[in-house]
């Protein structure tokens, strides 16, 4: 008698719970994808609206006038331009810098590794404007403001905490005894970096090149303290066109901002996963 | 015969430590030598000096008639087959095998076939295009042997290279060790800290503690004559026994312990009457008596206290005394019962004794030995 209770019991909540939390799932997913795109939407929408204003659900046609507008009267070849040359420096910049301190920090005993570490997170810590605030000050001194280097040397501050820590944990990741056989069989210190440590960093190094682009490429805050009339970026000419009330034309530049971003959520999706930045061998 | 390897007065110390005190080594050409010793006995140390790895504090290694001393690795011309295999991951397996031609500027389709050559060498012929971590470990020591021949090195070392494998495959790897050196003739010195792999791959054997060689010699010499007490307790199970020296003649002392005497070799030589000695007797040199012992043998009471069947033959614990346990291997045609009292006979010598100093007369150690 109990067990058939029992039985029921089970098959009951194995048919009609299933179903409901299923559908509370869904029901959660959806409004979180809406809550999280809807401003996305808003700005594609935008971008190719015609009087799209008041309470209207759909807008009234659609223009690539905006389109137009951000290329000619915003000059957007030129923006874009500035927004790849400063993410490039910062790249190279960040590069420059941050291997060498990831090696000596993955692969060196480090005296005070932990506080580095700290000091190299700083800039990510405190409020940006507040970090921009004293930046401005000494970029005047150094008259770095608006110049290419001088906003990729500002955003180096931010980007390079992703490519220390990044890479630091890729290199520290590197076997020491495989770099050993690298030199048993005759390598030198030269073709043990070109051809073993650089294929097996390649995944995180093509993580903290990507992330470093977009910090670069999306940086607003600190760009706006160090730009100038021939270093406009494509995000200080968003918040420039909003502030002339063309919102249209800054969702046009907008959304050309957005394509690089996109693009690496791809890419993470596609390539990064954390056994490709192991790249460990089987078994051990 | 020129020695094709030699260490001279090798130290190299970690601090306070001395990994390597005053290692004197030559191996001949041809020669697969082992350094054999438990983990932290400096043979690692050692060989990490000869690939280049570690440079010694004092002392010479030469490589060839090269000092290669303050050579860098790689230009030391050397194979090496590590313990973790340590293949490249990102590269091909017939990669793996042709990079130490590709570093050596030779012609892609030339090491191309060099390298295929070498997996066949090592039997993974039809593999090359797998990347290391689709092969097994075994495959994977395999690859790591081709790498370590492929450009032909009179210098070949291994580094524990067998003790990542399980049971079966050491065993395959080991006779594919042993044929490759017959095949190719090269000069090797291997490091294990498996005396059944040392006994049955080497040339000589080198037995290491604390940094030292304590004994060079071929297998049989040094399971046969070990000439210190750590070797002959660290070669083969033996049985030990305890005493005190009572008698000598010529090299042959008579070791007394709780009533018990075995004749052995005076091992050292030094052993005086009244000096405390241990004996180490193999345990497959004492047989249970039948009959009479003839007049070169000594004789030892036992009793049997436990046996553990082992399939081929069935492993008898007897104990000599209340501290004294031997153990002993016998074939299933004699059984013994537990609790049953046996003559043990022994040869005249038995074993190989030396001085004890300063521990108590006790056989304890013995007890530990019938507990493997």
């Amino acid at each position: 008698m109990t067990a058939v209770a029992v039985g029921a019991g089970h098959r009951m909540r194995s048919h009609l719970a299933p179903r409901v939390s299923r559908l509370l799932i869904y029901t959660f997913l959806l409004a979180f994808v809406l809550y999280v795109l809807s401003p996305f939407l808003a700005i594609l929408v935008n971008s190719v609206a015609e009087g799209w204003f008041g309470g209207r659900v759909l807008p009234a046609g659609l223009t690539l006038r905006w389109f137009d507008w951000a290329f000619n009267v915003t000059n957007l070849p030129k923006v874009m331009g500035n927004s790849f040359i400063i993410a490039g420096l910062t790249i190279a910049i960040s590069l420059a810098i941050g291997l060498p301190t990831a090696w000596a920090l993955g692969r060196r005993r480090v005296r005070a590794r932990n506080m580095l570490l700290t000091l190299i997170l700083l800039p990510k810590t405190v409020p940006p404007i507040t970090f921009a605030l004293g930046l401005s000050r000494e970029f005047y001194a150094f008259d770095l403001v608006d110049t290419h280097l001088g906003v990729a040397l500002a955003h180096t501050t931010l980007a390079l905490p992703f490519v220390v820590l990044i890479m630091s944990a890729t290199f520290e990741g590197l076997d020491e005894r495989v770099l050993d056989a690298g030199r048993v069989c005759g390598g030198n210190w030269l073709r043990n970096l070109v051809h073993l440590v650089l294929p097996m960093a390649m995944p995180g190094l093509m993580a903290a090149v990507l992330f470093t682009f977009v910090t670069s490429f999306n940086e607003f805050t600190l760009t706006l303290v160090t730009y100038g009339p021939e270093t406009l970026t494509l995000t200080v000419q968003t918040y420039l066109s909003i502030g002339d009330g063309f919102l249209e034309v800054a969702s046009a530049i907008s959304v050309v901002l957005l394509v690089p971003s996109v693009l690496l959520l791809i890419l993470i999706q596609r390539q990064i996963r954390p056994e490709n930045i192991l790249g460990g061998v089987k078994g051990l | 015969m020129s020695a094709m390897i030699e260490l001279v007065d090798v130290v190299k110390r970690y601090g306070d430590v001395v990994a390597c005190n005053r290692l004197n080594l030559a191996v001949e050409q041809g020669e697969l030598v082992t350094l054999l010793g438990a983990s932290g006995c400096g043979k690692t140390t050692a060989l990490r000096c000869i690939t280049g790895s570690l440079r010694p504090d004092e002392g010479r290694i030469i490589i060839d008639g090269r000092d290669v001393t303050d050579v860098p690795t790689h230009k030391r011309n050397i194979g090496v087959v590590f313990q973790n295999f340590a293949l490249f991951p990102h590269l091909t397996v017939l990669d793996n095998v042709a990079y130490p031609l590709r570093v050596r500027g030779i012609r892609p389709v030339v090491r191309r076939e060099r390298a295929l050559e070498a997996l066949r060498l090592v039997r993974l012929e039809g593999l090359g295009g797998r990347f290391p971590r689709e092969l097994s470990g075994g495959q994977q020591q395999r690859v790591g042997l081709a790498r370590a021949i492929v450009y032909e090195p009179n210098v070949v070392l291994f580094d524990e290279p067998l003790s990542n494998l399980d049971a079966k495959l050491r065993l395959e790897m080991r006779e594919e060790i042993a044929s490759l050196k017959d095949r190719l003739g090269f000069t090797s010195i291997y490091v294990t800290h498996d005396q059944e792999e040392a006994l049955s791959l080497s040339d000589r054997i080198a037995v290491m503690k604390d940094g030292v060689i304590h004994q060079v010699g071929r297998p049989t010499e040094i399971y046969a004559e070990p000439r210190t007490s750590f070797v002959a307790e660290f070669l083969g199970n033996p049985n030990r026994l305890t005493g005190v020296c009572v008698d000598r003649i010529q090299d042959q002392v008579v070791v007394e312990a709780d009533g018990q005497r075995i004749v052995a070799t005076d091992a050292s030589g030094t052993l005086g009457i009244g000096d405390r000695a241990v004996v180490y007797v193999r345990p497959e040199s004492v047989r249970i008596q039948d009959g009479d012992a003839s007049p070169d043998e000594t004789t030892l009471r036992a009793t049997v206290v436990r046996s553990a069947f082992l399939g081929d033959s069935t492993e008898y614990i007897l104990a000599l005394s209340d501290k004294v346990n031997w153990h002993l291997r016998l074939d299933h045609a004699t059984r013994l019962a537990v609790g049953e009292e046996v003559n043990l006979v022994a040869p005249r010598p038995g074993g190989r004794a030396f001085a004890l100093a300063g521990s108590p007369v006790d056989g304890s150690p013995g007890v530990a030995l019938g507990e493997r």
